[in-house]
């Protein structure tokens, strides 16, 4: 149900982003950024399946253990990226073999060529990928749109065994007609505050998108317990699926879950401020108000 | 709650049943061949139907137990009675399944009706007899085997000594004897001692059909294990782990989901197993660990759709695979109220619609054709227009005769081939 509507961008997707990596087609280009996308996509529609799900019965382990697999390959992937600096449309080599592991050998050699580059890079990444265009649904980068009949049934906050707390609903608890008009306007955010922080080494990835979430450890969401106090999971009264029932929570709130998982240095107050006001957005978007 | 969840044959094939979303057993049998219509082999009726399991409410994770039957598994026959297994997430019963089509009559201290006659009344001496009565198949639960599990239960399988069976959830295989309900020995286990490095689950599991001691399980990881319980009381060490090396052509983000196996099958002669996984059907010789000695493709056209499955999460569908009583054919459901056999032995398949609108009774089903791209041919259905809300899971053959029966999400359709 993403993606209904919204406009197809470029052509080079018509290729579909699956398949042989024989399909690339003009060069090394146009097939990187598929693949970056096609992982952003995937990155994004795990975590929505993670977390967005409020079952009234409990959810299956094999269902989230592959998600979550999913999610640590491309975490292990960003991080590997992140830590050669790969200059993405830099390089022309070794493009066919982008979709296995032949590509993280090929890091290396982009790390090389960033060296050089770099001054030119950053400008030439947020302007070529609109950040936006990182969350195409699924639906949009295959030729078939006729797919997604129902809006994705989504596995919740794993609790695996033990004493568990009910999960909570996540900070980016969706409401399914306008969720992608919400993702759209969050990225929006995060990409402006971004890219006016120039010295922020994040500028690079292409993980700016999912802003807050890149340097979480995964686990620690996924397996940990968490503080869960504000949110009120009752499985009596929640509906199946569609109208959320959240407890109203302030900026404030949502940065003291987030602090503990944040590594990333961040500059004192004056970025922090515009995060603040940011969130604050955020939230009345996501409840709609 | 009429989505059927599980179908079975028992071991003669008179006997086909069904288990629900609901938690009911349907049970259906062959009517007796009919001598004057040689054409055909005997219709299934209803035979009895029961409600096997109901919902629970875990009251410590505050979360609802599905009363859904997961798997229905007969146990050979002994006496009269009939038996079978059938088990939710969380507990396995078993039912006894009689006739009854006779009864007492004639007490000689009581009225028809129960009521104690008058003592003064009596006069005589009165034995009662058995007279004949419209027959009454009733089933009662025989034993419960409960609280073994904390993962949920995704198979069972009843072993060749007939008094032991396990069952298996994501994390762990028990064994059981058929007696004793309070006690179950844990066989295997692969929860790791931090949750958090968890990352492969069992999927499914099988008891060797002659060998006693040997099981498999199947993994979310493509892998398949076989145990002897003979080596250990804890099979945590493999005899023979199967795993086909990966194909690095079609290496994508969803290789580790589509190779996550839905189910395994022994064949009935127990020398292969057969494995399910999200594309195709492939056959273990199980003397060779390296790699299977066949494989289908069940719907190869899915491949370049992989991840609009994944966000409808379709990819997620635990297909089931069954053999044929000789173990020439295999079968498999697909999307589109679609289910493919293939023949082993001649190499053929074909493609099979499970609908009311292709399927008058007694008409010979047509074989359907999915074009995956390109000019779309006459009767040629576009992999486009395929309905994926309309799957098929659950399929089962007759151990001795060509009689299938294939569950669609609300209906169930029993085939048989062509008598000439």
């Amino acid at each position: 149900m993403l993606g209904k509507g919204a406009k197809r961008k470029l052509d080079e997707y018509e290729d579909g982003l699956e398949g042989k990596a024989a399909r690339t087609s003009a060069g090394g280009g146009p097939s990187k950024v598929s693949y970056t996308l096609q992982r952003q996509t995937i990155f994004n529609i795990s975590l929505m399946k993670l977390y967005n799900h409020r079952a009234l019965t409990e959810p299956s382990l094999q269902k989230r253990v592959l998600i979550n697999n999913m999610l640590r390959r491309i975490q292990e992937e960003l991080k590997l990226e992140g830590s050669l600096r790969p200059m993405f449309f830099a390089a022309s080599q070794a493009q066919d073999d982008h979709l296995d592991e032949g590509y993280r050998e090929a890091q290396p050699a982009f790390s090389i060529l960033s060296a050089t580059a770099q001054p030119a890079q950053p400008s030439a990444l947020t302007s070529t990928t609109p950040l936006e265009s990182c969350l195409t649904p699924a639906s949009l980068l295959e030729d078939d749109t006729s797919f997604c009949t129902s809006p994705p049934s989504l596995t919740p906050h794993p609790q695996h065994d033990g004493p568990t707390k009910p999960p909570p609903p996540p900070p980016l608890v969706a409401i399914k007609d306008s969720f992608s008009s919400a993702l759209d306007e969050i990225e929006e955010l995060s990409a402006e505050s971004k890219l006016v922080d120039s010295s922020s080494p994040s500028n690079f990835e292409i993980t700016t998108s999912t802003g807050f979430l890149t340097d979480l450890a995964l686990d620690d969401i996924l397996f940990a317990d968490i503080d869960t106090s504000m949110y009120d999971f009752d499985p009596c009264t929640s509906t199946t699926g569609t109208t959320s029932k959240i407890a109203p929570v302030t900026a404030d709130d949502l940065l003291k879950t987030l602090s503990p998982y944040n590594n990333q240095p961040v500059t004192p107050n004056q970025p922090f401020k515009m995060d603040l006001t940011e969130l604050d957005h955020i939230m009345e978007v996501l409840v709609g108000s | 709650a009429d989505i059927i969840s599980t179908v079975e044959f028992n071991h003669s094939g008179e006997l086909l049943a069904t288990g629900d979303k609901g938690g009911r057993v349907v049970i259906f049998q062959q009517e007796p061949e009919n001598k004057s219509q040689l054409q055909c082999r005997g219709e299934y009726n209803v035979y009895s139907t029961f409600q096997s399991h109901e919902p629970e409410f875990d009251y410590l994770k505050s979360l609802e137990i599905e009363e859904k039957i997961n798997k229905i598994r007969w146990l050979p026959q002994k006496n009269a009675a009939q038996f079978l297994l059938s088990t939710n997430d969380k507990t396995i019963k078993l039912w006894k399944i009689s006739e009854r089509d006779k009864r007492p009559e004639g007490y000689n201290l009581k009225e028809e009706d129960g009521r104690y006659r008058d003592p003064s009344t009596v006069t005589t001496l009165r034995v009662p007899v058995f007279r004949p009565m419209d027959l009454m198949v009733e089933a009662s639960p025989r034993r419960v085997f409960a609280n073994a599990h904390t993962y949920h239960i995704n198979s069972i399988s009843v072993n060749s000594d007939y008094e032991t069976y396990l069952s298996a959830d994501d994390l762990r295989v028990n064994l059981w004897h058929l007696e004793i309900t309070d006690r179950s020995f844990n066989i295997v286990d692969i929860k790791p001692a931090n949750m958090e490095e968890l990352t492969e689950v069992i999927t499914a599991a099988e008891f060797h059909p002659n060998q006693c001691n040997t099981f498999v399980y199947s993994s979310s990881k493509g892998t398949i294990r076989l145990c002897d319980m003979r080596e250990s009381a804890l099979c945590d060490k493999h005899s023979k782990l199967f795993e086909e090396p990966e194909d690095p052509s079609n290496r994508s983000f969803f290789s580790e989901i589509i190779s996550s196996i839905s189910d395994v099958k022994f064949s009935h002669n127990g020398r292969y197993m057969m494995t399910r996984d999200y594309l195709s059907v492939k056959i273990w010789d199980l003397n060779m660990e390296s790699r299977p000695v066949e494989t289908y493709q069940v719907h190869e056209y899915l491949r370049s759709k992989l991840c609009s499955l994944y966000e409808n999460d379709c990819i997620f569908d635990k297909f089931e695979c069954c053999w044929n009583g000789s173990d020439s054919v295999v079968m498999t459901g697909s999307y589109n109220n679609f289910f493919r056999m293939f023949d082993r032995g001649q190499k053929k398949d074909v493609t099979l619609e499970a609908s009311r609108e292709s399927s008058k009774p007694r008409a010979v089903l047509k074989p359907r054709k999915v074009c995956a791209g390109g000019k779309r041919k006459k009767d040629e259905i576009s992999v486009d227009s395929l309905d994926f809300n309309k799957k098929i899971l659950h399929t089962a053959w007759h151990p001795q005769e060509n009689i299938i029966a294939v569950a669609t999400t609300n209906n169930l359709y029993i085939f048989q081939d062509k008598l000439n």
